[in-house]
């Protein structure tokens, strides 16, 4: 570890925390070929709230070989909450107070104990109408000030705090960038332990996101039932049909695995369905029509089948995350051989650093 | 195009931030401006380190020359106040002693001849400003010692003895007979003579030494003539 990021280190972005991760991830990538040069990951008990998850990370991060003090960190949707809202097209101090009062109302919480933020969808107004759609995201203040001051007093400074979506979305967009890319309209289904979440994204901007209650936790319980096996033997057996599926362990018995199909097919179809319901809301709202292309990541998106059910119920092609990545970063030593838990961090670690830090100043400056 | 960025850090620990990062930046800037500092002085010591270790071994490689420069400094300090003392002699100071002189043309008479008056002036010399102050102040002025003898000889050759000694001796110049007569002394025929002669008193001379027999050979001379 070092805190001073000298001259010839200058290439090397910030340190991406993911702290809604099973474990928190660290991840540290080298600007221009976003190469990642050093990663971490802490361990941490399922029911650790963020403060411990922050302070197990910086503990964590002080051992590795990251460069510079500056860490952006992604939060969990269940302390990130988000929610779309049509909000007057102003800008400024005005905007960033009417986000923050938007979010207040909408989760029942007093202004000053929240820390809001919200980007526009692009979605059509309607003809007359000032507003436009926001994806607004909200979170505790307290919660964020007792996470961030464990990561101050480790030595790092938290430039930045965003969801662990844009993140996603932010990885998944290294290809598609330009202005171009805006034409560039795929959802990306991410499915995590315990959720997934659908986004639309046009280029590298988020048309639409929603967070899906449905993830590993449930197809591990769903196996469970079906296999009348404990949790623990059903998602040992269902990482080994996912490492199976992406080439790195050997087939499980085949009786396992057709039961295994049979147990979760209920729940990914259930999956597929959200996901159909959110592209046809994508394609109603902004009269585009659907996305024609699916892109499957997170840790548990190799699932098997899943894949050909979303492709069947959707009409769209599936691809793995691996597609639109960095190949450079795909080849990177320093990851696991899945780089699937890697990618929100990996997203966080490419955070460009001249937007990180504006808006907070620009909110002083305004204040 | 780029995409839309979402920052949720508090303004608290934004602020945090923003202090910390201020604060490490005065304390690299004090770091920098310390350790150019520490390296200034000790760069300077070690300047000051050197110079004097080279003066040293320069002091000890050149202590001969030193020493010569020195000795060679108090002989010109020597030279200088010898030459001011010349100087000064030469100003006001007669090269040759009157007395001397009067030995050494007593002891160019003949045996036989008797000086009757003996008569010494110096001319250009410090004390005979009169003289000076008629000369003009280009014209080089010769300092010299006017001298006129007048005595009694025994004969003609003896007063030619008296001139040629007079002008053998190394000090004296343009001897000169103003006269020589006949005389009767202590009933004796005699020529009595004076001779007038010029000392060059710039000129540096060295009167002949008068041995102690040659002056009792002159005293007994003289007092056989008497």
């Amino acid at each position: 570890m070092a805190f001073w990021r000298m001259p010839w280190n200058r290439s090397i972005g910030p340190i991406g925390l993911d702290l809604g991760a099973e474990s928190p991830r660290a991840m540290q990538v080298r600007r221009g070929d976003e190469r990642p040069s050093a990663v971490v990951h802490a361990h941490v008990e399922p029911s650790a709230d963020l403060a411990r998850r922050a302070s197990a990370a910086a503990a964590a991060m002080r051992s590795a070989g990251f460069v510079g003090r500056d860490v952006v960190v992604g939060l969990p949707a269940t302390v990130a909450r988000m929610h779309v809202a049509k909000l007057p097209s102003v800008g400024g101090a005005d905007a960033r107070e009417a986000i923050a009062w938007e979010a207040s109302e909408r989760n029942a919480l007093p202004r000053e104990s929240i820390v809001a933020d919200a980007i526009p969808t692009g979605a059509p107004a309607n003809p007359g109408d000032a507003k436009e759609e926001q994806l607004v995201v909200a979170a505790s203040t307290e919660m964020l000030e007792q996470a961030l001051a464990a990561l101050m007093d480790a030595g790092f400074d938290p430039i930045a705090v965003e969801p662990r979506f844009m993140s996603i979305a932010r990885a998944i967009s290294r290809r598609s960038r330009r202005d171009v890319d805006v034409n560039n309209v795929r959802a990306v289904l991410h499915v995590e332990q315990h959720g997934s979440c659908i986004m639309v994204l046009r280029g590298d901007r988020i048309a639409f996101c929603r967070e899906i209650p449905i993830g590993g936790e449930s197809l591990d319980q769903a196996v469970a039932a079906r296999l009348s096996v404990p949790i623990d033997a059903a998602a040992v057996l269902r990482a080994h049909r996912i490492a199976a599926v992406r080439g790195i362990a050997p087939a499980v018995d085949a009786v396992a695995e057709e039961a295994a199909l049979a147990a979760t097919r209920a729940t990914i179809d259930a999956l597929a369905g959200e996901v159909a319901l959110c592209l046809r809301y994508y394609g109603v709202t902004f009269r585009g029509g659907q996305p024609t292309r699916v892109v499957l990541s997170g840790p548990h998106g190799a699932e098997p089948r899943l894949a050909g059910i979303i492709e069947e119920t959707t009409r769209a092609s599936v691809v793995a995350y691996e597609s639109e990545l960095p190949q450079a970063a795909l080849d990177a030593k320093v990851a696991s051989r899945d780089f699937a838990p890697w990618l929100a961090a990996f997203g966080l670690a490419c955070r460009a650093p001249e937007a990180r830090a504006s808006a907070p100043r620009a909110e002083r400056n305004a204040a | 195009m780029s995409m839309h960025e979402v920052n949720l850090v508090p303004p608290s620990i934004a602020d945090r931030v923003a202090r910390g990062r201020a604060s490490r930046r005065v304390m690299l800037a004090s770091a920098c401006i310390g350790t150019v500092a520490l390296g200034i002085a000790l760069t300077a010591r070690w300047i000051d380190a050197r110079s004097a270790q080279m003066l040293a071994a320069a002091r000890e490689a050149g202590a001969p020359v030193i020493a010569l420069d020195e000795e060679i400094a108090k002989l010109r300090s020597e030279q200088r106040e010898i030459a001011a003392s010349v100087e000064l002699q030469r100003s006001v100071g007669v090269a040759i002693p009157a007395s001397g002189l009067v030995r050494a043309i007593a002891g160019a008479l003949p045996a036989g001849a008797l000086l009757e008056k003996i008569d010494l002036n110096y001319e250009n010399v410090q004390g005979t400003n009169k003289k000076i102050r008629r000369v003009a102040k280009d014209t080089p002025t010769t300092r010299e010692l006017v001298g006129e003898i007048a005595g009694i000889a025994a004969d003609e050759s003896d007063v030619n003895s008296i001139v040629d000694g007079l002008g053998a001796l190394a000090p004296i110049s343009q001897v000169s007979l103003e006269s020589s007569r006949s005389r009767e002394f202590r009933g004796h025929n005699a020529r009595e003579f004076r001779v007038k002669f010029r000392v060059d008193l710039d000129r540096r001379w060295k009167l002949p030494e008068i041995t102690a027999a040659g002056a009792a050979g002159a005293e007994s001379a003289k007092e056989a003539g008497q």
